[in-house]
């Protein structure tokens, strides 16, 4: 399912104005955490199309090593609106995210975030639904035969950073704090810190790679770690 | 300014004895160290089976008393000891972590031959270094205990989320427990501090996400029937799947919903009560 709406995205913007702009992108997660048993990796690929005021952005992401048994572990659609309200200029992301642990618990996510920048720093906000459910496979197995899913509602997101240089230069370096990454939504109270940072090295290719460092229980007042892992991933925009 | 903001907040780290705000940034021990010592202390003390002449029983669980005060405890206590109860079980946050909390619990506790209790650390109960002031009066906070009737027996797990994640140690722990013995008994129940799913908004902690989801597939896996929690201080109930998630109200003086939960266990089946004590 998630490889034909993918193609059918491709598809799509294969036949596009060809004024449009198109971003590829594709990274890795290698890191450890207190659920991962041992070292993980995860490879994702987003494709992103953007024209005029509009992106359309899609991507997934598969487990290579991993306890996940599932082989593609998260599908993402997002659109984003790019708009300039007094003198500032903002965007506004409506986001889908469908994760899976496995052929047993199915996640899904969606919200909207407004981010905006202003020189070396750069905020957003927003709120997301999560649901947490069964699988058809889950049901099947355990018998389960009523309620088969939880919600959680209008949940606060963030996402807030600094970089070292001005958005313009060619290579930059950054932290932040936030609670909403390519394929996780945490809950407001459990902030995950980044150091990011990338380097231009054409007018079409970016190298980047980011550290996220996942803590828990931040907000109970006895923090322990959780996780740690190594993003390095490319940008390559096709002009 | 520039002097009143680090005054304000250096008093506020300083003065509180309710909250250790130190340890949002730096703790004394991990969960996992936590969770080693646990297990030293159940290998001393051996594993622990109740027996019930009787094929029915209840259990009464109470958190979040946050002692220094002590008589919505009290109170509780007394009609845990009035109802023919198995067992009581300290589902976290009984006292704030200080030494002199520790002290004021331990006056106030029952006779464990009257009332045999079961007790597992929340996240006050490590604040100001007290995890060792737990550890030295009531040891291990990962372990389960049996109730066994003359029919059944049933599978009580206590776990330690005091620090908002079982860490790696106590996980495989608790996925090879479930694995190996759950099938063994009836009915299987969960007592942790923190509530895993968000009802309402708080700033209150829960796992993270990736950790919840874990955890869901495990309880789905192993049929586990119940997961009692507390720390939010308000109650509720999620049924997700065929495991029941309670969070308990507080039991700390002053709370107008203040009251502690019971497990009932007849004819094989499970239910379960609120006590509202005011």
């Amino acid at each position: 399912m998630i490889i034909r709406i993918i193609f059918f995205i491709l598809l799509s913007l294969s036949c596009c104005n060809l004024n449009a702009q198109i971003q590829l992108s594709a990274y890795s997660d290698v890191g450890h955490s207190n659920i991962s048993d041992g070292v993980y990796l995860k490879t994702a690929a987003d494709i992103s199309y953007k024209y005029r005021r509009f992106e359309l952005q899609s991507g997934f992401q598969n487990d290579l090593i991993s306890n996940n048994t599932t082989l593609f572990s998260g599908f993402k659609l997002n659109v984003s609106h790019f708009f300039r309200f007094k003198q500032k200029d903002y965007n506004a992301k409506l986001f889908f995210i469908s994760t899976t642990l496995s052929d047993f618990i199915l996640e899904t996510n969606y919200g909207i975030l407004l981010s905006t920048e202003k020189e070396h720093f750069n905020f957003k906000i927003g709120t997301g639904f999560k649901n947490i459910g069964f699988t058809k496979n889950a049901i099947a197995e355990t018998g389960i035969n009523t309620n088969g899913s939880v919600q959680e509602i209008f949940n606060p997101l963030y996402h807030f950073s600094y970089t070292l240089n001005k958005p313009a230069k060619a290579w930059n370096i950054g932290i932040g704090v936030t609670n909403i990454d390519q394929y996780i939504v945490n809950q407001a109270t459990n902030p995950m810190t980044t150091v990011f940072g990338h380097y231009k090295l054409n007018e079409s290719v970016r190298l980047t790679a980011e550290v996220w460092y996942k803590t828990a229980g931040a907000f109970n007042l006895h923090v322990n770690y959780f996780g740690l892992f190594f993003r390095p991933g490319i940008i390559w925009e096709l002009k | 300014m520039k002097v009143i903001v680090p005054l304000l907040i250096g008093l506020v780290f300083s003065a509180c004895n309710y909250a250790d705000m130190g340890g949002m940034f730096i703790v004394n021990e991990s969960v996992n160290e936590r969770f080693e010592q646990s297990i030293a202390a159940n290998k001393l003390n051996g594993k622990t089976e109740l027996y019930v002449t009787v094929d029915d029983y209840n259990l009464a669980v109470m958190a979040d008393v946050h002692i220094g005060g002590t008589e919505n405890f009290d109170k509780a206590i007394q009609l845990v000891k009035g109802s023919n109860t198995t067992a009581l079980v300290l589902n976290g946050d009984i006292c704030n972590g200080n030494a002199y909390d520790y002290d004021s619990l331990e006056q106030h506790m029952p006779n464990k031959a009257e009332l045999p209790y079961f007790m597992l650390a929340g996240n006050h109960e490590l604040y100001f270094g007290g995890w060792n002031e737990y550890y030295s009066r009531f040891g291990s906070s990962s372990y389960y205990f049996t109730v066994k009737t003359p029919t059944a027996s049933d599978f009580y797990i206590c776990l330690d989320t005091g620090s908002g994640t079982l860490g790696s140690k106590q996980l495989k722990w608790f996925k090879e427990l479930l694995e190996n013995s759950r099938n063994n008994y009836r009915r299987c129940i969960i007592f942790t501090h923190n509530n895993l799913y968000r009802n309402r908004h708080t700033l209150s902690t829960n796992p993270t996400n990736e950790e919840l989801l874990v955890l869901t597939e495990l309880f789905a896996k192993h049929k586990v029937d119940m997961v009692v929690t507390g720390h939010d201080h308000f109650k509720n109930v999620i049924k997700l799947g065929n495991t029941t998630h309670i969070t308990m109200n507080a039991l700390h003086d002053g709370f107008m919903y203040a009251g502690y939960f019971q497990i009932n266990i007849k004819e094989g089946q499970l239910s379960y009560e609120f006590v509202d004590i005011n």
